[in-house]
């Protein structure tokens, strides 16, 4: 498993060489070495897209699978559990009633938003038979955000056609500051140490509650914090890249493909595949209409939803 | 039945009501006994161009579409034998978006609105009895397959409508946001016998076929013993129910959840009374569009996308569907 890791991992770094040189102007290596002005570009424009890129990435596909080893549920993802219209609702209320709010306040804006929006998911899910199977999940989850989506093109009308929301609501890595990037760091360090802490009892968390609790092990306290974790790294990412579907829910199931039955792995062979979906997808946007861009969520949403009705329909409703 | 007159008296003065009140309220408030005078034309002309142009039709535009966007809705969920399915969750009304979108503005084809019906109405056709079938679990139609299906192919089409969106100029992509928010500013009175023409026609079908749908409580077996050729009916619907959801979409632009909701309140305060059933749904469909419409240019102090105010108004009762009839 390790060999495929570091595989995954090589073709990240080459793609990101890639990636780097990508954009509305192409230079060269010499150009890089030798201009101050191009050196300048690629520090305060494409580096910090490329770091909060792979951050982004990583953090929607980890919160991915906590979610679905949490709910037992394949479809679970930042997506369904509300949290990315929840953290849209976040940042534009942040937009529409804080105008002068630093990005921080914006991202906790966003947290909160998105740990309200799940929360309003789950207490539906338990007034009905089975609500955390596949598709009951899915249907409550999509219709709640649908709804949170309603409210937030009002909020958004209120303040008139801003362009920094209409580029936050077709989601991408375009204007990427280094301020943001460093943000995502930090929120992502945070998150990452409990995480990777709690990685150990991914194992146990296929089993059911009773033996799990027959373990020693307090189910509640444990997924409760997990999933609080997911949605504060998933909400986070997306308060700053903007409405990104579809990467937390296919990056997980990639990755349980490749893993099979060692669930150790897991969440490391995840946030790859999340790396590698993101910079894919945004090199195509850079790259298909050029020079101009086309909206990240758009490219993922494509890829993204035959792979759900692939998940829906042929794994069985 | 005396119960079903008081329900009919009801909904039917709420109505005259609130055709008062849209006559009354926009941009300048006129009086009851204004309107009253403009419309048997005693008004100055700033009354009548406001009254009798910018008013008047948003009211006859919603009592057209209110019915077709209603009747689409219970004939899909009576032929399809689905309490969800609807045009707008099915992801329909949405490919009538994207298949205008390519035909006229991106291949810049003028066909004239007529035969630009009839191509939408064979594709939409088509798009429909492919999500059928895909949702097919022998001779049911999934509910939840089909519910999915509607999300994927809705976010899907969506999404390459925004793509498609970013390749057009400023007035095409006004165009498609028009379609996408709904509106009932842009319905147009020049084409009014033909929406008539078209309500009259599909009431007739209705009346002619009510046994038909009556019978198709019964499964396919049953009904091939009592003559009902379940899949020849089935695509006559399907024909018709695309033909007149185009001719809304391109009308009024998408409307979500109405036509879902509306046969679905009607079946529970009439108890599957099929003439009750496609006379109240239009009824309550109406109110509906009406009230959005005030809602989304005056309650806010901007305009609102008529789509957002009436999801806004109506997924919570789709929950309480959902639930109540423990459809999932």
């Amino acid at each position: 498993m390790i060999k495929k890791l570091l595989l995954i991992t090589i073709i990240i770094i080459i793609i990101s060489f890639f990636y780097i040189f990508i954009g509305p102007e192409f230079y060269s290596i010499s150009e890089l070495i030798k201009e101050p002005e191009v050196q300048n570009i690629f520090l305060k424009i494409r580096l910090p897209r490329l770091i909060l890129g792979i951050l982004a990435g990583a953090s929607l596909a980890i919160a991915g699978t906590y979610m679905q080893v949490i709910t037992k549920n394949e479809i679970a993802s930042p997506s369904i559990l509300g949290v990315v219209d929840g953290a849209t609702l976040g940042v534009v209320v942040s937009f529409a009633f804080f105008p002068s709010a630093q990005i921080i306040f914006t991202s906790i804006l966003s947290i909160i938003f998105s740990i309200i929006t799940t929360l309003i998911i789950f207490i539906f899910t338990t007034k009905i038979k089975d609500g955390l199977s596949r598709t009951k999940l899915a249907i409550i989850g999509i219709i709640i955000s649908s709804y949170i989506g309603a409210i937030t093109t009002i909020v958004a009308l209120s303040i008139g056609g801003k362009l920094s929301i209409d580029r936050f609501f077709l989601g991408g890595l375009t204007n990427t500051s280094l301020k943001e990037a460093l943000l995502m760091l930090i929120i992502f360090v945070i998150c990452i140490i409990p995480l990777i802490y709690f990685n150990k009892y991914m194992v146990y968390l296929k089993l059911e509650d009773d033996v799990i609790n027959a373990l020693g092990i307090n189910t509640i306290v444990l997924k409760t914090s997990m999933l609080l974790l997911a949605v504060i790294l998933s909400a986070s990412a997306i308060s700053l890249i903007g409405k990104v579907a579809f990467l937390g829910l296919i990056a997980p199931n990639i990755a349980k493909i490749i893993v099979k039955d060692k669930y150790g792995y897991l969440t490391a062979i995840s946030a790859t595949i999340g790396i590698l979906l993101i910079l894919i997808a945004d090199i195509i946007a850079q790259l298909i209409n050029y020079p101009y861009e086309v909206s990240l969520t758009v490219i993922l949403t494509i890829i993204g939803v035959p792979y759900f009705f692939y998940l829906v329909f042929k794994r069985g409703v | 039945m005396r119960s079903n007159t008081f329900k009919y008296v009801f909904v039917i003065t709420l109505i005259i009501i609130l055709i008062l009140l849209r006559l009354c309220i926009g941009n300048e408030i006129y009086s009851i006994s204004e309107v009253v005078q403009t419309l048997v034309g005693n008004g100055n002309s700033q009354e009548t161009f406001n009254i009798l142009c910018l008013r008047l039709p948003i009211i006859v535009g919603a009592i057209i579409f209110g019915t077709i966007i209603s009747l689409s809705g219970y004939m899909l969920q009576t032929v399809t034998k689905n309490n969800l399915a609807e045009p707008s969750i099915l992801g329909v009304t949405t490919f009538v978006v994207f298949s205008q979108l390519v035909i006229n503005l991106i291949l810049n084809i003028d066909i004239g609105l007529f035969l630009n019906i009839i191509v939408l109405t064979l594709f939409i056709s088509l798009f429909l009895l492919i999500i059928l079938n895909i949702s097919r679990v022998g001779n049911m139609i999934s509910t939840k397959k089909l519910i999915l299906f509607g999300i994927g192919s809705n976010l899907f089409i969506n999404s390459l409508i925004i793509f498609i969106k970013s390749y057009v100029d400023q007035q095409k992509y006004e165009e498609i946001v028009v379609l996408q928010n709904g509106s009932l500013d842009y319905f147009d009175m020049q084409y009014l016998l033909f929406y008539l023409v078209v309500i009259i026609l599909l009431y007739l079908y209705l009346f002619i076929n009510r046994n038909k749908y009556k019978l198709l409580i019964l499964d396919s077996s049953a009904l091939q013993s009592k003559g009902l050729d379940y899949n020849v009916f089935l695509i006559e619907n399907i024909l018709l129910i695309s033909f007149i959801t185009v001719v809304s979409v391109l009308s009024i632009g998408v409307i979500i959840l109405l036509g879902l909701i509306t046969p679905q309140i009607s079946k529970i305060l009439f108890k599957n009374s099929f003439i009750n059933i496609i006379i109240f749904s239009p009824l309550l469909a109406i109110i509906i569009l009406i009230v959005s419409d005030l809602i989304s240019k005056y309650l806010f102090g901007f305009v609102v996308p008529l789509n957002i105010v009436v999801s806004l108004s109506l997924i919570p009762l789709y929950l309480i569907i959902l639930f109540r009839k423990e459809i999932l």
